[in-house]
């Protein structure tokens, strides 16, 4: 047993590094770090540098347009991006409907879709829960309807996250009611700018309004836009769940977080001392970076394990509840280093350009938003209590 | 021994509920959070009519001579209500301000008015650097031939945009952290030299920095002997702070009854998901935090309603909210699911204000290392 990268690996890391060092806007980054938003603008000037390098798409083969890298380089290349402050990278392009489209798309689907995803002149969003399903899935209620050469859909989607953004959605639609839910199910592609579609935004605790309810009615979209065989979609959606999980962890990004914490704990907040002097804070710091190393462990064995042969099973999951546990812990330790400048709300102030007068030091601006809206990390992408369920079965055999 | 209310008790508890159930539905808290004042003068109206302005105040000040368990029961209501009126910040923290500094001139006139409801009042005391160390005060008063020249920033100072009157804390001698040397004066909001800068709270409320330079007062302005304003100050926190668990246990318990609403209603996988044992069992642990929550505020209003000598069950009750506080509005966003972290949802409301009560005065973290002071 070892932890050391290869040579080869710590060459790719220094590349990856100059490379983040000469393409990412600094402002952006540093705007990421202090927890502010930024713009589709600001992802897509990082998308295209990208893309422009061909490391748009690191988890696609090679043929396909992909970087070909091992996991091993996927692993660098997202901790460096982590560590930078770099823009997320979209992943309802890239990362959900990209692998759906290689693994199953026709030929024609693959040179329609795939190129624009690598491009980043596609924005795309995901139509999977409903108001009525939730965690569970399955219910879905939105119709498809074959007509002629066109499927009629009507329903309504929610929790769409970035679909004002977006120029394409994929959804799961019910073609069939008289059989077991999963196996009336199926994937498809649709334009949002057909007729029949209106985007809501819903508007979140922290006062943003990042995810949509999504209407859909009397939509047209063509046959050909079904991906994989009519009434598959529950295989289609299992697998695209595969490769979600594996990088929910954010072990990079927690790690990044974790040491502004640190940062601001040195500063002198506490009646002219530090918070490094406060133990009680300091306990709950270093409890949360226990779990943030545990974490980080066992998501390099779950590489190590793939880079063997063996991908990970339900496993994956624990990744996805600890990691979002720890990302709502340092939220949690951001708001409680603010003290009282977790009261103000200060929105137009966190908006880029904004010359509003600031309250409080500047990392406090983004605490309290923050803390609300990481509410949800424990939420989405199967809520934990699904997690959970998966680990009974699947792992425990329960 | 009798843990009931009293009639009269009971009279409060049933008006307070009545007028929040008829006159601050969530549609109307949210289009007062979204007016300029962020209160709305005709409800304060009505509460001065209701008698709740007078409440706290001995009858010699010309107020209802209330005890604390009598605030508490506002409070919860207020809580379960989510009433974001400058109440606290006027009545019950400036109110009690006032009424512990010397008799004066000043102080009855401002003391009347605030129980008429003419005039707001609000309390400055966190400074940019002192955290939740009320000693640390740096903002000096320098004497003058015939005042004070006060040079300084309050910090958050809650309602402070909201009043006609600004009281603060002030050194008038001593080192940076002295107890002793801390005055408090009082300020018309439209001092020259003075600075107010008033912003919305993410919880609902409304808060000002407050910046003095060279602003100069006369000194019948001082309102507590001079040096002598720190004990007043503590006394006024733990009176405050039965008042604010009172709100929080309100408000716990309103988040209890919404989420066990929730998923009583909520179906998936065919059922209610409250017919999970998963979730059973952490609604069960939310119901008993929010009893635990409603025992310690109980307990502090009674084991104080007299005089503040009981600092253990009022620190405990502090204590509470941000633990149990923390815990409990986790809970009922996690078991609303999606619902719960959205802003049109009520939950969500509730569990803001409830999250930011722990900072309020301090948090849980803070006064478990003052209760440790009192018997170690």
């Amino acid at each position: 047993m070892n932890l050391d990268f290869s040579n080869k690996d710590q060459i790719f890391r220094e590349e990856v590094k100059s490379f983040i060092e000469d393409n990412l806007n600094k402002e952006t980054a540093r705007r990421i770090g202090e927890g502010l938003p930024i713009s589709k603008e600001d992802t897509q000037e990082w998308q295209i540098k990208l893309s422009n390098k061909g490391w748009m798409a690191p988890n696609w083969p090679k043929e396909y347009g992909g970087t070909g890298w091992s996991l091993t380089q996927r692993y660098i290349f997202d901790e460096e991006c982590g560590a930078a402050s770099t823009p997320r990278t979209i992943p309802f392009g890239v990362t959900m409907v990209g692998p759906v489209i290689i693994k199953y798309g026709t030929e024609e689907q693959k040179k329609k879709y795939l190129p624009k995803i690598l491009s980043s002149d596609q924005w795309w969003c995901q139509g999977y829960s409903e108001p009525g399903s939730g965690s569970d899935l399955a219910s879905l209620s939105t119709k498809a309807i074959k007509d002629g050469n066109c499927y009629i859909i009507n329903g309504t989607k929610t929790w769409t996250s970035l679909a004002h953004h977006a120029d394409m959605m994929f959804v799961l639609v019910r073609t069939r009611s008289d059989c077991k839910p999963q196996e009336g199910i199926s994937f498809i592609l649709i334009d949002m700018k057909s007729e029949g579609i209106s985007v809501n935004p819903i508007v979140t605790l922290d006062g943003s309004s990042e995810i949509n309810m999504v209407y859909l009615e009397n939509v047209k979209v063509p046959l050909e836009n079904l991906i994989h065989e009519e009434n598959k979609g529950w295989t289609v959606a299992k697998y695209l769940l595969g490769h979600e999980r594996v990088s929910i962890a954010e072990v990079a990004r927690s790690k990044k977080a974790l040491s502004r914490v640190k940062e601001i704990a040195r500063l002198n907040l506490d009646g002219g001392r530090s918070l490094t002097k406060n133990d009680r804070f300091m306990d709950k710091l270093i409890k949360c970076e226990v779990k943030l190393q545990a974490l980080e462990y066992a998501e390099l064995k779950v590489i190590s394990d793939a880079v063997k042969g063996n991908p990970p099973g339900a496993e994956a999951s624990i990744l996805k509840i600890r990691g979002s546990e720890i990302q709502q812990q340092i939220t949690e330790l951001t708001l409680e280093a603010s003290g009282y400048y977790a009261y103000p709300y200060q929105m137009k102030s966190m908006e880029k350009g904004s010359n509003e007068p600031i309250v409080g030091p500047s990392w406090g601006i983004s605490s309290a938003p923050k803390y609300f809206n990481t509410r949800k990390t424990t939420i989405y992408g199967g809520s934990n209590e699904i997690q959970k369920n998966i680990l009974a079965k699947m792992v425990l055999g329960l | 021994m009798d843990l009931s209310f009293s009639e009269d008790q009971e009279l409060i508890k049933s008006s307070v509920e009545k007028f929040i159930t008829d006159n601050y539905h969530s549609q109307k808290r949210r289009k007062i959070i979204a007016e300029a004042k962020g209160f709305n003068e005709s409800i304060w109206k009505s509460f001065s009519e209701l008698g709740w302005l007078g409440l706290p105040f001995p009858e010699e000040l010309g107020g209802h001579g209330g005890g604390l368990v009598d605030l508490m029961i506002l409070m919860k209501a207020f809580g379960r209500g989510l009433v974001i009126e400058p109440y606290v910040s006027t009545i019950v923290m400036s109110g009690k301000l006032l009424t512990l500094c010397p008799q004066g001139n000043l102080r009855d006139n401002i003391l009347a008015d605030i129980i008429k409801g003419e005039k707001k009042a609000s309390f400055g005391y966190a400074e940019p650097g002192s955290r939740f160390n009320s000693h640390d005060v740096e903002t000096i008063a320098k004497k003058t031939s015939n005042g004070w020249e006060i040079n300084g920033h309050k910090t958050v100072v809650f309602g402070g945009g909201q009043s006609d009157y600004i009281l603060i804390s002030a050194r008038t001698s001593g080192d940076r952290f002295d107890k002793n040397g801390i005055s408090i004066f009082c300020l018309n909001a439209n001092s020259p030299n003075l600075n107010i800068q008033d912003y919305p709270t993410i919880d609902g409320f409304r808060a000002a920095e407050i910046r003095m330079k060279n602003l100069k007062i006369d000194d019948e302005y001082l309102l507590s002997k001079k040096d002598n304003g720190y004990e007043i100050i503590e006394k006024t926190f733990l009176n405050t702070i039965v008042a604010s668990a009172a709100e929080a246990s309100g408000i716990m318990e309103k988040m209890y009854e919404m989420t066990l609403e929730y998923i009583s209603t909520r179906k998936q996988f065919g059922v209610a998901i409250g017919k999970f044992q998963a979730i059973q069992h952490r609604a069960v642990e939310m119901l008993i935090l929010s009893e635990e929550m409603s025992s310690l505020s109980a307990m502090s209003a009674l084991t104080n309603n007299k005089s503040l000598t009981n600092k253990k069950t009022i620190y405990s009750s502090k204590i509470h909210i941000g633990i149990g506080g923390k815990k409990l509005g986790q809970e009922a966003i996690q078991l609303h699911g999606g619902m719960g972290v959205t802003e049109e949802m009520e939950i969500g409301q509730y569990f803001k204000r409830l999250t930011l009560l722990d900072t309020f005065l301090g948090n849980s973290d803070f006064y478990l290392k003052q209760y440790a002071k009192i018997d170690f």
